[in-house]
C-alpha cells in the first residue's frame, strides 16, 4: 500500500501531535515524525503543513536566537490547535476503528 | 561541525531554485514559506540518520521544483487557488502557465522531455536579452533614440532594459506584485512586438531602419528600396545598359557601393547583381538594369554570358511619351497625349554619358 497517500490525510494531526508534546522548529518536527515511524514523510510537506497550521491559527510561532548556529523559528500549539488535535484524534480513532473492524471481518471470512 | 559549514553554496542555489519555482506567489507568501529554508536544508544535510546522506540535496529531496511543489501543496497554496486577489496580470499569467503545463503533460511524460526542457532553459538568458532589446526598441521608437542605439544615452537606456529583463529572468527585482505584473506585461508585449520587428530586420535591406535619419545611397519608391531600375525610351522600348546619373553627375546606385545589390527571383532565390563593365574593365553599377551574377559566383565577370542572369523587365514595352521636339512638330492638341504634360519629359538637358561605355549585351 502506498503509505505516502495515507500520510497526506493524517499529516495535520501528526504534526499537531508532535508539536503538542513539545515546541519544535521545522527540521526538529521532521526528525521527530521520522523517529516515531513516519519514515516517508517529506520535509517540504512538514514545513508547508506547519505554515498552514500557523496561518489558520492552530500554532504559535517564535524565533529563538542562537549564538553558535542560525536563528530558528519554533512552533508551539495553542488552544485552538489543541481543540483541533482533539477533534482530529477522535476522527482518527473512529476511522481507524472502522477500518480495523472492516479488515478483520474481511480477514475472518 | 557547523551545520551551515558544509556545501553552503549548494544550499543557497537549491533554496534560490525553490524560491524561483514559487515566484508566482506573493512575496509575503514566498517569505513565509521559505524564510528558514536554508537552515532546514542544512539541518537535513547534517543529519547522519538520513539514509541518503552524501547524495546531495537533489538526492535527498528531489528537484527544487518538486520540493517547491510539495511545500506549496502542503501549505494549501496549490497552483491556481493561492491568490486572494483576482484578475491581476500576474494572476492571469500564472493561470495561463498552469494550463499550459497541464496541456503539455503528455509531452512532459516523454523520456526526451527533460533534455529538451534543460536545453530550452539554457537558452533563457537569450530570451532575457531579447526581451530587454524589444522593450528598448519600443521605448527608443517613442523617444527617437534610434535602433540600433545612437549615442551614449541610448546605449545606457538599452543597458538598463536588458539588466532589468535579466534580473527579472533570474527571479530578482520582483518584490512587489506590480513588478511581477510588469514582467508579464513586458514579456507579452515583447513577443507581440518582436514579430513585426523581426520581419523588418529580416529583409535584405540592412539600412532600412535608418533611412529616415541618414538618407543612404539607394532609390526609394513607396518606402521600399528599389533593387533594380528599368529604363524605357520615349517610344516605350526597353533600353538595356542605360546609365543613370543624378543632377550632380553622380552615378545613381540602388545599393551602397554596389556589392550586396541583388534581388529575389521568381523562385525566391537571391540573385547577386553584377555590374556592367566598361572597355577598360571598370565596373559600372549605374548601368541598368543590373544583371545577375550566377548563384554562388558573384565575382564572375558580367560579360561572361554563362555567368549572368537577365532580370525580368516589368513590362515588355512601356507607354510612349512625346518629347518637346515632337510637340513643336505637331499641332498643339492637349488631349492628344496626357503624358506630354508630365514633368518627367520636360527635362531634356540631362548630361549625356559617353555612348562608348555602353555595356556589353
Amino acid at each position: 500500500m502506498d503509505t505516502t497517500q495515507l500520510l497526506k490525510g493524517v499529516l495535520d494531526v501528526a504534526v499537531l501531535a508532535v508539536v503538542s508534546q513539545e515546541d519544535g522548529y521545522g527540521y526538529d518536527v521532521v526528525r521527530r515524525l521520522r523517529a516515531a515511524g513516519l519514515e516517508e514523510v517529506g520535509d517540504a510537506s512538514v514545513y508547508g503543513t506547519l505554515r498552514r497550521l500557523y496561518s489558520s491559527g492552530a500554532l504559535t510561532s517564535y524565533v529563538v536566537p542562537s549564538d553558535e548556529g542560525p536563528h530558528r523559528k519554533y512552533y508551539g500549539i495553542n488552544a485552538q490547535g489543541r481543540a483541533m488535535l482533539d477533534a482530529q484524534r477522535k476522527d482518527w480513532q473512529s476511522f481507524a476503528g472502522t477500518m480495523t473492524g472492516l479488515l478483520e471481518t474481511e480477514d475472518a471470512r | 561541525m557547523s551545520m551551515l559549514e558544509a556545501p553552503a553554496a549548494d544550499v543557497e542555489a537549491y533554496a534560490a531554485a525553490v524560491r524561483r519555482a514559487l515566484a508566482d506567489l506573493t512575496p509575503e507568501q514566498v517569505d513565509d514559506l521559505t524564510d528558514d529554508l536554508e537552515v532546514a536544508l542544512a539541518d537535513a544535510l547534517a543529519d547522519d540518520h538520513r539514509a541518503t546522506t552524501g547524495a546531495g540535496l537533489v538526492g535527498l529531496f528531489g528537484t527544487p521544483e518538486a520540493y517547491a511543489a510539495e511545500l506549496r501543496t502542503a501549505a494549501g497554496l496549490a497552483t491556481g487557488t493561492f491568490r486572494k486577489r483576482g484578475g491581476s496580470v500576474g494572476d492571469v499569467a500564472a493561470r495561463f502557465r498552469t494550463s499550459l503545463l497541464d496541456s503539455l503533460a503528455p509531452l512532459r511524460a516523454q523520456p526526451w522531455w527533460p533534455g529538451l526542457a534543460a536545453f530550452a532553459r539554457s537558452l533563457a538568458p537569450l530570451w532575457w536579452v531579447a526581451r530587454g532589446w524589444v522593450c528598448y526598441a519600443i521605448c527608443g521608437a517613442v523617444l527617437g533614440l534610434g535602433i540600433p542605439p545612437r549615442g551614449l544615452f541610448a546605449w545606457v537606456v538599452l543597458l538598463a532594459f536588458v539588466v532589468v529583463s535579466a534580473q527579472w529572468g533570474r527571479g530578482m527585482w520582483l518584490s512587489h506584485p506590480m513588478l511581477r505584473a510588469a514582467r508579464w506585461t513586458a514579456s507579452i508585449v515583447a513577443i507581440v512586438v518582436a514579430i513585426p520587428l523581426l520581419a523588418t530586420y529580416g529583409g535584405p535591406q540592412v539600412s532600412g531602419s535608418s533611412y529616415t535619419v541618414y538618407p543612404a545611397t539607394g532609390v526609394w519608391v513607396d518606402e521600399r528600396a528599389a533593387e533594380n531600375l528599368f529604363v524605357y525610351d520615349s517610344s516605350g522600348q526597353p533600353v538595356p545598359g542605360a546609365q543613370v546619373f543624378d543632377d550632380r553627375g553622380q552615378p545613381v546606385l540602388v545599393d551602397e557601393g554596389g556589392y550586396g545589390a541583388g534581388w529575389s527571383d521568381e523562385n525566391g532565390n537571391w540573385v547577386d547583381a553584377a555590374p556592367a563593365v566598361s572597355a577598360d574593365g571598370r565596373p559600372h553599377w549605374n548601368a541598368y538594369p543590373l544583371r545577375g551574377a550566377a548563384a554562388g559566383d558573384p565575382d564572375a565577370p558580367a560579360d561572361d554570358p554563362a555567368s549572368v542572369a537577365e532580370p525580368a523587365w516589368p513590362f515588355a514595352q512601356a507607354g510612349a511619351v512625346l518629347l518637346p521636339s515632337d510637340l513643336t512638330a505637331r499641332d498643339p492638341a492637349p488631349s492628344a497625349s496626357p503624358a506630354a504634360s508630365s514633368p518627367a519629359v520636360s527635362a531634356p538637358a540631362s548630361p549625356e554619358p559617353s555612348p562608348a561605355e555602353s555595356p556589353a549585351d
